[in-house]
């Protein structure tokens, strides 16, 4: 009982409690000392994790994510069903049968879940990282060297950008057939546009900046300008962009999906499951729950994206 | 004077136009010499044209006519390429404190950008100088820089800020140059600072490493775009003396560019004035300084505030039509 750690966290809880002698009058001895125990582990803990990225709010969305990247290795053998069988009878409710319900065949909606979240989340992964790596580096060409490239470049993308997204990426995985990986390359070709417009601007931006001239006086290739001084100086707003996609990219995909060019319809995909719902709007459960997954992956993707940002960012004050 | 070997730099009849509507004529016909190793001083009010001729130095801007060479060679403007190592002699510490280095990287390994440039020219033989070894003694000492007394006595500079501080070696041997710490304790940093980033550094630290970066590639010139106008008045002087002496130091020539008359007085063998475009009056230092020839000149002291108490208004400018008058030219 006497060990040190606990000693000093003791020590600490008396020095707040000395602070704020209300909350001291009201604590017995006892729950304080349970109270003081409980959050030196929470600060020893704390601890382990490198100082930039002690950030609470990034640290529960990188858990969701890891939780939901677990899943996604190991999804299909922890479900309590076959995420295809039928067997279960239609539209149950959420209860101890199933405990999110069953939806319109009978197949249990918890178990198509965690099976479904290596198709959602694994392509939508590949697609935001493809398109991030293809946008960035045309919009790096683009805005570092100006001119006939920047010009050919952008025209190209603003001649993809006039296209309307959705059909755009429709036609495209038409022509290469229906399969959940040419839906990937169909959502590519629409969703890079965008990086490279924004990649682009801030390259423009940077390139005024005199600690580049500085390194092309000292010398630099223009490789090495753009790995050295341009690049680095962009991740933050790129990354931060990326993790909001991650949402879009899962919905272009299950849109896809729903039209018959991506999943095949047994497959569990969360986007299909939520278009699927749509049909049966009075059995809530059916598009809640992967509405929830979907959300709760965004969400825990759009928190890393920020917190990224200010670790990775030395400018910035972390908040 | 007429014993001066070749200058390493020099200026023809240089133009420079930027496109626009109106174009802008921002150089109409400058002609100057650097010699090594003296430090000459570049006046004149914003958008008179001191930038433009750093930039066209340097190669960021072309000029529209005239020529500018660096060792008899032309200087030929920066494309998208590599620039050619036999002008990585011309270096340049920038205006802006907070843009001049990389936020992202440690200010260690933007010096030793300087240091493996330097390793690269003396392999190519560019380097006149050593570089990496400066002699001993060669900092002036403080006593050979104007008293403080004096600098007080100019444009509110104050005199407690003027001595050089950190840059004088205790035992007086030779100064190892070698490694960006060597280089941070040269300009009155510490060795331990090189693992940190630049945000965490004032205006004036900054403007001290960016001066260790370029003087680490041991250029044949330095040119100080503006250095020390974003930094307060006690700074501006001590950086200012940090950049002469340093360049000096290793033979290197300082092109000091500034709009402060006062604190370019202190470190410039020469001076060259300049308004509109065009050189208005060149000469030694204390020539130019203690009999003006030229109205733009005369106005240009006249707007340096006294420091005698009284707040005072600087003496309004004469009337701009008179600075077309013809330049003067001061011979030593």
């Amino acid at each position: 009982m006497t060990n040190p750690g606990q000693a000093k966290a003791q020590a600490k809880a008396q020095t707040k409690a000395q602070q704020c002698p209300q909350a001291q009058a009201q604590e017995s001895a006892q729950p304080r000392a349970q109270m003081a125990n409980r959050r030196s582990l929470t600060r020893r803990i704390w601890r382990l994790i490198p100082p930039g990225l002690r950030q609470p709010l990034g640290i529960v969305a990188a858990l969701i994510a890891l939780t939901w990247l677990v899943i996604c290795l190991v999804g299909p053998s922890i479900a309590p069903y076959d995420p295809l069988a039928q067997d279960l009878p239609r539209f149950t409710p959420p209860g101890s049968v199933a405990w999110l319900g069953t939806d319109e065949l009978g197949r249990d909606l918890l178990s198509r879940i965690l099976a479904g979240a290596r198709v959602t989340i694994g392509l939508s992964l590949l697609l935001v990282c493809l398109s991030m790596l293809i946008g960035s580096l045309l919009g790096l060409l683009a805005g570092f060297f100006g001119r006939w490239v920047g010009e050919t470049i952008m025209r190209f993308t603003d001649l993809v950008l006039a296209f309307p997204t959705v059909i755009l990426a429709m036609v495209t995985a038409a022509a290469l057939g229906a399969s959940l990986f040419n839906a990937v390359l169909a959502a590519l070709v629409v969703s890079w546009p965008p990086y490279a417009r924004v990649v682009r601007s801030i390259v423009m931006g940077l390139r005024e900046n005199e600690f580049v001239a500085s390194g092309r006086l000292l010398g630099f290739s223009s490789v090495r300008s753009m790995r050295v001084d341009i690049l680095p100086n962009t991740v933050g707003p790129v990354l931060v962009m990326a993790s909001l996609d991650i949402g879009t990219a899962a919905l272009l995909l299950s849109g896809l999906s729903f039209l018959g060019l991506g999943a095949k319809p047994p497959t569990p995909e969360w986007g299909s499951m939520v278009s699927s719902a749509v049909a049966h709007f009075d059995k809530w459960w059916l598009g809640v729950f992967p509405g929830l997954a979907i959300l709760t992956v965004v969400i825990a993707f759009n928190f890393i994206g920020d917190a990224l940002r200010d670790a990775l960012d030395p400018g910035v004050e972390k908040s | 004077m007429n014993a001066r070997p070749n200058p390493v730099l020099a200026v023809r009849d240089l133009e420079v136009v930027y496109p626009g509507h109106p174009p802008v004529r921002a150089l109409r016909g400058v002609s100057f010499e650097l010699f090594a190793g003296e430090v000459v001083g570049l006046v004149g009010e914003s958008g008179c044209g001191k930038s433009t001729i750093a930039r066209v130095l340097t190669g960021l801007v072309a000029p529209s006519g005239g020529v500018a060479e660096y060792l008899g060679k032309p200087i030929s403007p920066l494309g998208v390429g590599r620039r050619p190592l036999e002008l990585t002699g011309i270096q340049m510490v920038f205006q802006d404190p907070g843009s001049s280095l990389n936020p992202r990287r440690r200010v260690g390994a933007q010096i030793q950008d300087g240091l493996d440039l330097a390793q690269r020219r003396r392999r190519g033989h560019l380097t006149s100088h050593g570089g990496a070894v400066a002699g001993s003694g060669a900092l002036p000492e403080p006593g050979a820089l104007p008293e403080p007394g004096a600098v007080a006595g100019l444009g509110g500079v104050a005199g407690s800020g003027a001595q050089p501080t950190g840059i004088a070696q205790p035992d007086g041997g030779p100064v190892r140059l070698d490694t960006p710490e060597d280089w941070l304790v040269r300009v009155g940093l510490e060795a331990g600072d090189a693992k940190r980033f630049p945000r965490s550094f004032s205006g004036g630290q900054r403007q001290r490493i960016a001066t260790a970066r370029a003087l680490a590639a041991a250029p044949e010139v330095l040119i100080g775009d503006e250095p020390i106008s974003a930094l307060d008045a006690s700074t501006q002087a001590r950086v200012a003396y940090l950049m002469s002496s340093l360049a000096q130091s290793q033979n290197t020539a300082l092109l000091f560019i500034s709009h402060d008359l006062s604190v370019v007085r202190l470190i410039a063998d020469r001076l060259i004035v300049m308004w509109a475009g065009r050189i208005v009056e060149a000469g030694p230092t204390e020539s130019v300084w203690s009999n003006p020839g030229h109205p733009y000149t005369k106005s240009l002291l006249a707007a340096i505030p006294l420091p005698d108490g009284a707040g005072r208004l600087p003496a309004p400018a004469g009337p701009t039509g008179e600075f077309s008058a013809p330049p003067v030219f001061h011979t030593s």
